[in-house]
């Protein structure tokens, strides 16, 4: 019976003291947080315990939720700021100097293995700022000015950081396609 | 119609998402014709879209539940108590604007209709608005009759929970104006103790929207040994000059608290700032 409530009426169950609505809040949303951290975050170790944060955060917030948006969309930034700040403490992933590019690298075996990967590892391969940035926004839908807000970047570098991170993995996902790397560096 | 690289790339997210009008939609398409580097940008969300959910395993499930769901087992005390709070915020407004007309201030009085209204928002966002309503219709009657509020939503547990609070809460709410009533009463804010700092000045710093769950501790407040106070709620109304912040305290040996407490702060124009007391018994 529960699992066919909104979202909105078991947010106003838990705030009501109904644990239970909590619980199917989680039920029905871990998975696509879970995702979307994984994808931020590259390992499924570190996208658990941002999940774990997120609903714990989720919950002690919960008053704040105002309906304006989808408590899904609402759960989704909980989810991406808990990504950031876990980012943030413990950088796991060294970022890659932007002027290098996997791709342009060439033909060593290593990079020819890197042309192989799939999505989702040609997701992994992206620095961190851009991998965060392309997964807030296009897994996300999180618009680019509250990208900003959330990493403290400029407007700018937000849908500079989308759009290379974009390149960089159809470059990494069709290596057959040629792309320059230094042209795209200008545009 | 024609766009840069840049332009094309800030719409390629609605373009696949069918959200572009026709006019910027065949300005996309025709940079995209001639363009292999936003193509490739294109393919790339495009594969991005396409990515399936990657679902917890079973034992992953279970660990985020196991640290999950205990930390949202003991719904926090203010979330409990919000309907009480919702109440006393609403009178404490009350108390504040009165004040605040009092002293002629007319040309405020509009503002401070909206602002009651917008108080009421804001108790929106306890468990729901007929909880708080039926509240606010239990004060104002004086009366232990707890207003149809609950029954009318409907709502299940979140309206049951209300009206049970409804029923126990503020029948006799004390409002106090300060200053002189406050020092009467000995009330003085001073002797708070919150974190160091007085709750005057520890009021001053808080932003707008907040909520903060601490324990704090003072000597002297309706009790003769010392109780703990538990910070549950305080929040900046749309206009920056009022604050409400609510407590609830239990004496240190019983468990539940059974007490609440709301603080209100008028920031005038002369920058005076006229605390509000009100408490009643849980």
């Amino acid at each position: 019976m529960e699992g066919e409530l909104s979202d909105d009426e078991l947010v106003a169950r838990t705030l009501g003291g109904d644990s239970s609505a909590f619980n199917t809040l989680v039920a029905r949303h871990e998975d696509k947080i879970f995702s979307l951290a994984f994808r931020m975050l590259g390992n499924r170790a570190d996208a658990l315990d941002a999940t774990q944060e997120a609903f714990i955060s989720a919950f002690k917030r919960l008053r704040s939720f105002r309906r304006d948006s989808a408590f899904s969309t609402w759960l989704y930034r909980i989810g991406v700021n808990a990504c950031h700040d876990m980012t943030r403490r413990a950088r796991r992933y060294v970022p890659i100097d932007e002027s290098h590019d996997v791709v342009s690298r060439g033909d060593t075996p290593d990079e020819a293995a890197i042309r192989r990967l799939d999505v989702r590892n040609a997701l992994a391969t992206l620095p961190e700022e851009y991998r965060e940035a392309v997964v807030m926004h296009d897994l996300g839908g999180i618009p680019y000015e509250e990208i900003a807000r959330l990493t403290g970047a400029q407007l700018g570098t937000v849908k500079s950081r989308i759009s290379r991170g974009r390149k960089r993995l159809a470059a990494a996902l069709e290596p057959s396609r040629e792309l320059a790397p230094s042209k795209e560096d200008r545009t | 119609m024609t766009m840069d690289h840049a332009q094309v790339s800030e719409l390629l997210g609605p373009l696949l998402a069918g959200r572009l009008d026709a006019t910027r939609r065949s300005a996309v398409e025709d940079h995209l014709a001639r363009c292999t580097e936003c193509s490739a940008e294109l393919r790339a969300v495009k594969a991005l879209v396409a990515l399936e959910i990657v679902e917890l395993t079973p034992d992953e499930r279970a660990e985020l539940r196991a640290a999950v769901l205990p930390a949202a087992r003991g719904t926090p005390r203010w979330a409990r108590l919000m309907p009480a709070f919702a109440a006393a915020a609403v009178i404490a407004l009350g108390v504040v604007a009165y004040s605040a007309l009092d002293v002629g201030q007319s040309a405020d009085r509009p503002a401070l209709d909206e602002q009651a209204g917008a108080d009421h928002e804001t108790a929106d966002a306890a468990p729901n608005r007929a909880g708080a309503e039926s509240i606010e219709d239990t004060t104002s009657q004086a009366a232990g009759d707890e207003g149809p509020g609950g029954a009318a939503t409907g709502g299940g547990r979140a309206a049951d929970v209300a009206g049970t609070a409804a029923e126990g809460a503020p029948l006799s709410v004390e409002a106090r104006l300060a200053p002189a009533t406050f020092a009467a009463t000995a009330l003085d804010p001073a002797a708070i103790e919150l974190g160091g700092r007085d709750l005057d000045s520890f009021a001053r710093t808080l932003p707008r929207a907040w909520q903060v769950q601490l324990e704090v501790c003072t000597r002297r407040l309706f009790a003769t040994q010392p109780v703990t106070l538990t910070l549950g709620f305080a929040s900046a109304f749309p206009r920056d000059d009022l604050l409400v912040a609510g407590f609830t305290w239990s004496e240190a040996t019983s468990g539940a608290p059974t007490n609440y407490a709301f603080w209100g702060w008028w920031r005038g124009d002369c920058n005076t700032v006229s605390p509000v007391f009100v408490h009643g018994t849980l």
